[in-house]
Protein backbone atom coordinates (compact mmCIF):
# COMPACT_ATOMS: atom_id res chain seq x y z
CA UNK A 1 0.00 0.00 0.00
CA UNK A 2 1.42 3.40 -0.98
CA UNK A 3 1.62 6.30 1.46
CA UNK A 4 -1.13 8.15 -0.44
CA UNK A 5 -3.36 5.09 -0.09
CA UNK A 6 -2.61 4.86 3.64
CA UNK A 7 -3.62 8.50 4.10
CA UNK A 8 -6.76 7.98 2.00
CA UNK A 9 -7.77 4.90 4.04
CA UNK A 10 -7.31 6.88 7.27
CA UNK A 11 -9.43 9.66 5.81
CA UNK A 12 -12.17 7.22 4.77
CA UNK A 13 -12.19 5.72 8.29
CA UNK A 14 -12.72 9.16 9.83
CA UNK A 15 -15.44 9.98 7.27
CA UNK A 16 -17.22 6.72 8.08
CA UNK A 17 -16.91 7.50 11.78
CA UNK A 18 -18.45 10.91 11.10
CA UNK A 19 -21.56 9.31 9.62
CA UNK A 20 -21.86 6.94 12.60
CA UNK A 21 -21.34 9.81 15.07
CA UNK A 22 -23.91 12.08 13.43
CA UNK A 23 -26.39 9.21 13.09
CA UNK A 24 -25.98 8.30 16.75
CA UNK A 25 -26.22 11.95 17.86
CA UNK A 26 -29.39 12.45 15.84
CA UNK A 27 -30.93 9.24 17.15
CA UNK A 28 -30.25 10.39 20.71
CA UNK A 29 -31.13 14.09 20.47
CA UNK A 30 -33.42 14.35 17.41
CA UNK A 31 -31.71 17.69 16.89
CA UNK A 32 -30.10 18.42 13.54
CA UNK A 33 -27.91 21.26 14.88
CA UNK A 34 -26.54 19.16 17.74
CA UNK A 35 -25.79 16.33 15.32
CA UNK A 36 -23.99 18.74 13.04
CA UNK A 37 -21.93 20.04 15.95
CA UNK A 38 -20.82 16.53 16.75
CA UNK A 39 -19.75 16.25 13.13
CA UNK A 40 -17.74 19.45 13.56
CA UNK A 41 -16.12 18.15 16.71
CA UNK A 42 -15.25 14.90 15.01
CA UNK A 43 -13.88 16.84 12.04
CA UNK A 44 -11.59 18.73 14.40
CA UNK A 45 -10.36 15.54 16.03
CA UNK A 46 -9.98 14.04 12.56
CA UNK A 47 -7.72 16.93 11.50
CA UNK A 48 -5.58 16.32 14.57
CA UNK A 49 -5.41 12.59 13.99
CA UNK A 50 -4.79 12.55 10.26
CA UNK A 51 -1.26 13.31 9.29
CA UNK A 52 0.62 12.32 6.16
CA UNK A 53 2.34 8.98 6.24
CA UNK A 54 5.99 9.89 6.20
CA UNK A 55 7.58 7.49 3.80
CA UNK A 56 11.30 6.93 3.51
CA UNK A 57 11.36 8.66 0.15
CA UNK A 58 11.19 11.44 -0.86
CA UNK A 59 11.24 13.33 2.42
CA UNK A 60 8.35 15.63 3.12
CA UNK A 61 10.14 18.88 3.72
CA UNK A 62 8.97 22.35 2.82
CA UNK A 63 11.32 24.29 0.57
CA UNK A 64 12.05 27.03 3.11
CA UNK A 65 11.11 25.92 6.60
CA UNK A 66 12.77 28.63 8.67
CA UNK A 67 11.87 29.38 12.28
CA UNK A 68 9.81 32.57 11.73
CA UNK A 69 7.45 30.83 9.34
CA UNK A 70 7.20 27.83 11.65
CA UNK A 71 6.15 30.18 14.48
CA UNK A 72 3.55 31.90 12.33
CA UNK A 73 2.16 28.55 11.26
CA UNK A 74 1.80 27.38 14.86
CA UNK A 75 0.09 30.66 15.80
CA UNK A 76 -2.37 30.42 12.90
CA UNK A 77 -3.17 26.80 13.84
CA UNK A 78 -3.83 27.81 17.44
CA UNK A 79 -6.08 30.72 16.38
CA UNK A 80 -7.96 28.41 14.02
CA UNK A 81 -8.36 25.87 16.83
CA UNK A 82 -9.64 28.54 19.25
CA UNK A 83 -12.23 29.84 16.74
CA UNK A 84 -13.36 26.32 15.94
CA UNK A 85 -13.54 25.40 19.62
CA UNK A 86 -15.60 28.48 20.53
CA UNK A 87 -18.03 27.88 17.67
CA UNK A 88 -18.39 24.25 18.65
CA UNK A 89 -18.67 25.10 22.32
CA UNK A 90 -21.41 27.61 21.68
CA UNK A 91 -23.52 25.14 19.76
CA UNK A 92 -22.71 22.03 21.76
CA UNK A 93 -23.61 23.54 25.11
CA UNK A 94 -26.72 25.67 25.09
CA UNK A 95 -27.26 27.95 22.11
CA UNK A 96 -29.86 28.64 20.78
CA UNK A 97 -32.02 27.14 23.51
CA UNK A 98 -30.59 28.88 26.57
CA UNK A 99 -28.16 31.41 25.14
CA UNK A 100 -24.40 31.07 25.26
CA UNK A 101 -23.01 29.19 28.25
CA UNK A 102 -19.64 30.86 28.66
CA UNK A 103 -18.05 28.56 31.23
CA UNK A 104 -18.35 25.29 29.26
CA UNK A 105 -17.52 27.16 26.04
CA UNK A 106 -14.27 28.50 27.49
CA UNK A 107 -13.49 25.12 29.05
CA UNK A 108 -14.00 23.47 25.66
CA UNK A 109 -11.77 26.09 23.99
CA UNK A 110 -8.99 25.55 26.53
CA UNK A 111 -9.27 21.77 26.12
CA UNK A 112 -9.09 22.06 22.31
CA UNK A 113 -6.09 24.39 22.53
CA UNK A 114 -4.30 21.95 24.83
CA UNK A 115 -4.90 19.12 22.36
CA UNK A 116 -3.66 21.31 19.51
CA UNK A 117 -0.56 22.35 21.49
CA UNK A 118 0.17 18.76 22.45
CA UNK A 119 -0.01 17.71 18.78
CA UNK A 120 1.59 20.84 17.33
CA UNK A 121 4.37 18.96 15.53
CA UNK A 122 1.95 16.56 13.87
CA UNK A 123 -0.42 19.37 12.91
CA UNK A 124 2.42 21.42 11.46
CA UNK A 125 3.45 18.46 9.35
CA UNK A 126 -0.13 18.12 8.19
CA UNK A 127 -0.47 21.75 7.20
CA UNK A 128 2.85 22.53 5.65
CA UNK A 129 3.24 21.70 2.02
CA UNK A 130 4.65 18.20 1.81
CA UNK A 131 7.00 17.33 -0.97
CA UNK A 132 5.33 14.75 -3.14
CA UNK A 133 6.87 13.46 -6.31
CA UNK A 134 5.41 14.27 -9.73
CA UNK A 135 3.31 11.10 -9.99
CA UNK A 136 1.83 11.60 -6.52
CA UNK A 137 0.98 15.21 -7.35
CA UNK A 138 -0.73 14.05 -10.54
CA UNK A 139 -2.74 11.49 -8.55
CA UNK A 140 -3.83 14.18 -6.07
CA UNK A 141 -4.69 16.62 -8.85
CA UNK A 142 -6.80 14.03 -10.69
CA UNK A 143 -8.55 13.00 -7.45
CA UNK A 144 -9.36 16.65 -6.66
CA UNK A 145 -10.70 17.15 -10.17
CA UNK A 146 -12.93 14.04 -9.96
CA UNK A 147 -14.24 14.89 -6.48
CA UNK A 148 -15.06 18.49 -7.39
CA UNK A 149 -16.67 17.36 -10.65
CA UNK A 150 -18.92 14.91 -8.83
CA UNK A 151 -19.67 17.53 -6.16
CA UNK A 152 -20.87 20.10 -8.72
CA UNK A 153 -23.00 17.52 -10.56
CA UNK A 154 -24.57 16.47 -7.24
CA UNK A 155 -25.01 20.13 -6.29
CA UNK A 156 -26.81 20.91 -9.55
CA UNK A 157 -29.05 17.85 -9.30
CA UNK A 158 -29.87 18.62 -5.68
CA UNK A 159 -30.67 22.22 -6.62
CA UNK A 160 -33.12 21.05 -9.28
CA UNK A 161 -34.79 18.49 -6.99
CA UNK A 162 -35.00 20.90 -4.02
CA UNK A 163 -36.35 23.62 -6.32
CA UNK A 164 -39.07 21.38 -7.72
CA UNK A 165 -40.04 20.15 -4.23
CA UNK A 166 -40.21 23.64 -2.72
CA UNK A 167 -42.09 25.04 -5.74
CA UNK A 168 -44.73 22.35 -5.44
CA UNK A 169 -44.96 23.21 -1.69
CA UNK A 170 -44.64 19.54 -0.81
CA UNK A 171 -41.52 20.11 1.23
CA UNK A 172 -40.20 22.88 3.42
CA UNK A 173 -36.53 22.90 4.37
CA UNK A 174 -35.83 23.88 7.98
CA UNK A 175 -33.03 26.42 8.56
CA UNK A 176 -30.63 23.83 9.98
CA UNK A 177 -30.78 21.86 6.76
CA UNK A 178 -28.67 24.44 4.95
CA UNK A 179 -25.76 23.93 7.36
CA UNK A 180 -26.27 20.20 7.01
CA UNK A 181 -26.09 20.48 3.23
CA UNK A 182 -22.66 22.13 3.50
CA UNK A 183 -21.48 19.29 5.75
CA UNK A 184 -22.80 16.67 3.31
CA UNK A 185 -21.10 18.50 0.42
CA UNK A 186 -17.75 18.51 2.21
CA UNK A 187 -18.21 14.87 3.18
CA UNK A 188 -18.92 13.96 -0.45
CA UNK A 189 -15.86 15.82 -1.74
CA UNK A 190 -13.54 14.22 0.84
CA UNK A 191 -14.98 10.72 0.33
CA UNK A 192 -14.76 10.81 -3.48
CA UNK A 193 -11.25 12.27 -3.23
CA UNK A 194 -10.05 9.46 -0.94
CA UNK A 195 -11.61 6.75 -3.13
CA UNK A 196 -10.14 8.32 -6.28
CA UNK A 197 -6.66 8.35 -4.69
CA UNK A 198 -6.94 4.69 -3.66
CA UNK A 199 -8.13 3.61 -7.12
CA UNK A 200 -5.46 5.59 -8.97
CA UNK A 201 -2.70 4.31 -6.72
CA UNK A 202 -3.52 0.74 -7.68
CA UNK A 203 -1.40 1.21 -10.81
CA UNK A 204 1.60 1.82 -8.59
CA UNK A 205 0.98 -1.43 -6.73
CA UNK A 206 3.65 -3.92 -5.91
CA UNK B 1 -4.19 -0.15 -26.64
CA UNK B 2 -0.48 -0.73 -26.95
CA UNK B 3 1.83 1.63 -25.10
CA UNK B 4 3.80 3.68 -27.64
CA UNK B 5 6.48 4.79 -25.20
CA UNK B 6 8.44 1.94 -23.76
CA UNK B 7 11.34 1.97 -21.36
CA UNK B 8 14.23 -0.25 -20.37
CA UNK B 9 14.49 0.84 -16.74
CA UNK B 10 14.22 -2.68 -15.34
CA UNK B 11 16.94 -3.99 -17.64
CA UNK B 12 19.20 -1.02 -16.96
CA UNK B 13 18.80 -1.53 -13.22
CA UNK B 14 20.02 -5.08 -13.47
CA UNK B 15 22.88 -4.07 -15.75
CA UNK B 16 23.96 -1.55 -13.11
CA UNK B 17 24.80 -3.96 -10.32
CA UNK B 18 21.21 -5.08 -9.77
CA UNK B 19 20.25 -1.66 -8.51
CA UNK B 20 17.07 -1.86 -6.43
CA UNK B 21 13.96 0.18 -7.14
CA UNK B 22 14.53 1.84 -3.79
CA UNK B 23 18.03 2.96 -4.80
CA UNK B 24 16.87 4.31 -8.14
CA UNK B 25 14.01 6.12 -6.42
CA UNK B 26 16.44 7.73 -3.97
CA UNK B 27 18.78 8.84 -6.74
CA UNK B 28 16.01 10.36 -8.83
CA UNK B 29 14.02 11.90 -5.95
CA UNK B 30 10.78 9.99 -6.39
CA UNK B 31 8.97 7.26 -4.47
CA UNK B 32 9.56 3.57 -5.09
CA UNK B 33 5.93 3.31 -6.21
CA UNK B 34 6.68 5.74 -9.02
CA UNK B 35 9.54 3.52 -10.23
CA UNK B 36 7.16 0.53 -10.07
CA UNK B 37 4.58 2.44 -12.13
CA UNK B 38 7.24 3.47 -14.64
CA UNK B 39 8.55 -0.06 -15.08
CA UNK B 40 5.03 -1.37 -15.52
CA UNK B 41 4.49 1.30 -18.24
CA UNK B 42 1.58 2.68 -16.23
CA UNK B 43 3.02 6.12 -15.86
CA UNK B 44 4.91 8.34 -18.28
CA UNK B 45 7.50 10.53 -16.57
CA UNK B 46 8.06 14.22 -17.12
CA UNK B 47 10.96 15.16 -19.35
CA UNK B 48 12.93 16.22 -16.27
CA UNK B 49 12.49 12.88 -14.52
CA UNK B 50 13.28 11.03 -17.74
CA UNK B 51 16.58 12.91 -17.98
CA UNK B 52 17.34 12.25 -14.30
CA UNK B 53 16.83 8.51 -14.83
CA UNK B 54 19.06 8.51 -17.90
CA UNK B 55 21.68 10.47 -15.96
CA UNK B 56 21.67 7.90 -13.11
CA UNK B 57 22.42 5.12 -15.61
CA UNK B 58 24.89 7.29 -17.51
CA UNK B 59 23.15 6.74 -20.84
CA UNK B 60 21.27 8.87 -23.36
CA UNK B 61 17.55 9.49 -23.01
CA UNK B 62 16.71 7.36 -26.04
CA UNK B 63 18.61 4.45 -24.51
CA UNK B 64 16.07 4.41 -21.68
CA UNK B 65 12.88 5.47 -23.46
CA UNK B 66 11.83 4.44 -26.93
CA UNK B 67 8.95 5.79 -28.95
CA UNK B 68 7.36 3.26 -31.27
CA UNK B 69 5.81 4.63 -34.47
Amino acid sequence: MTRLQKDAVKELAVLLLAVIAVGTAYALTHNLIHSLCWLGLLGFLGILAMFPTVGPEPEMKPEDDFSLRRGQKTLSILIFTAVWAVLQGVYLTAYPKNGIAWTPTLAFAVFALLIAWRNRKVIRLRYRMPKYDEREMLVQKNAARVSLGIFWVAFALWGVVAGILSDSRTWHLPGATYAFQVAIGLWLVKTVYAIAVILQERRAGE
Amino acid sequence: MKNRIENKIRRLRFEHGEMTQEELAGKTGVTRQTIIALEAQKYYPSLELAFRIAHVFGVRLEDVFQYEE
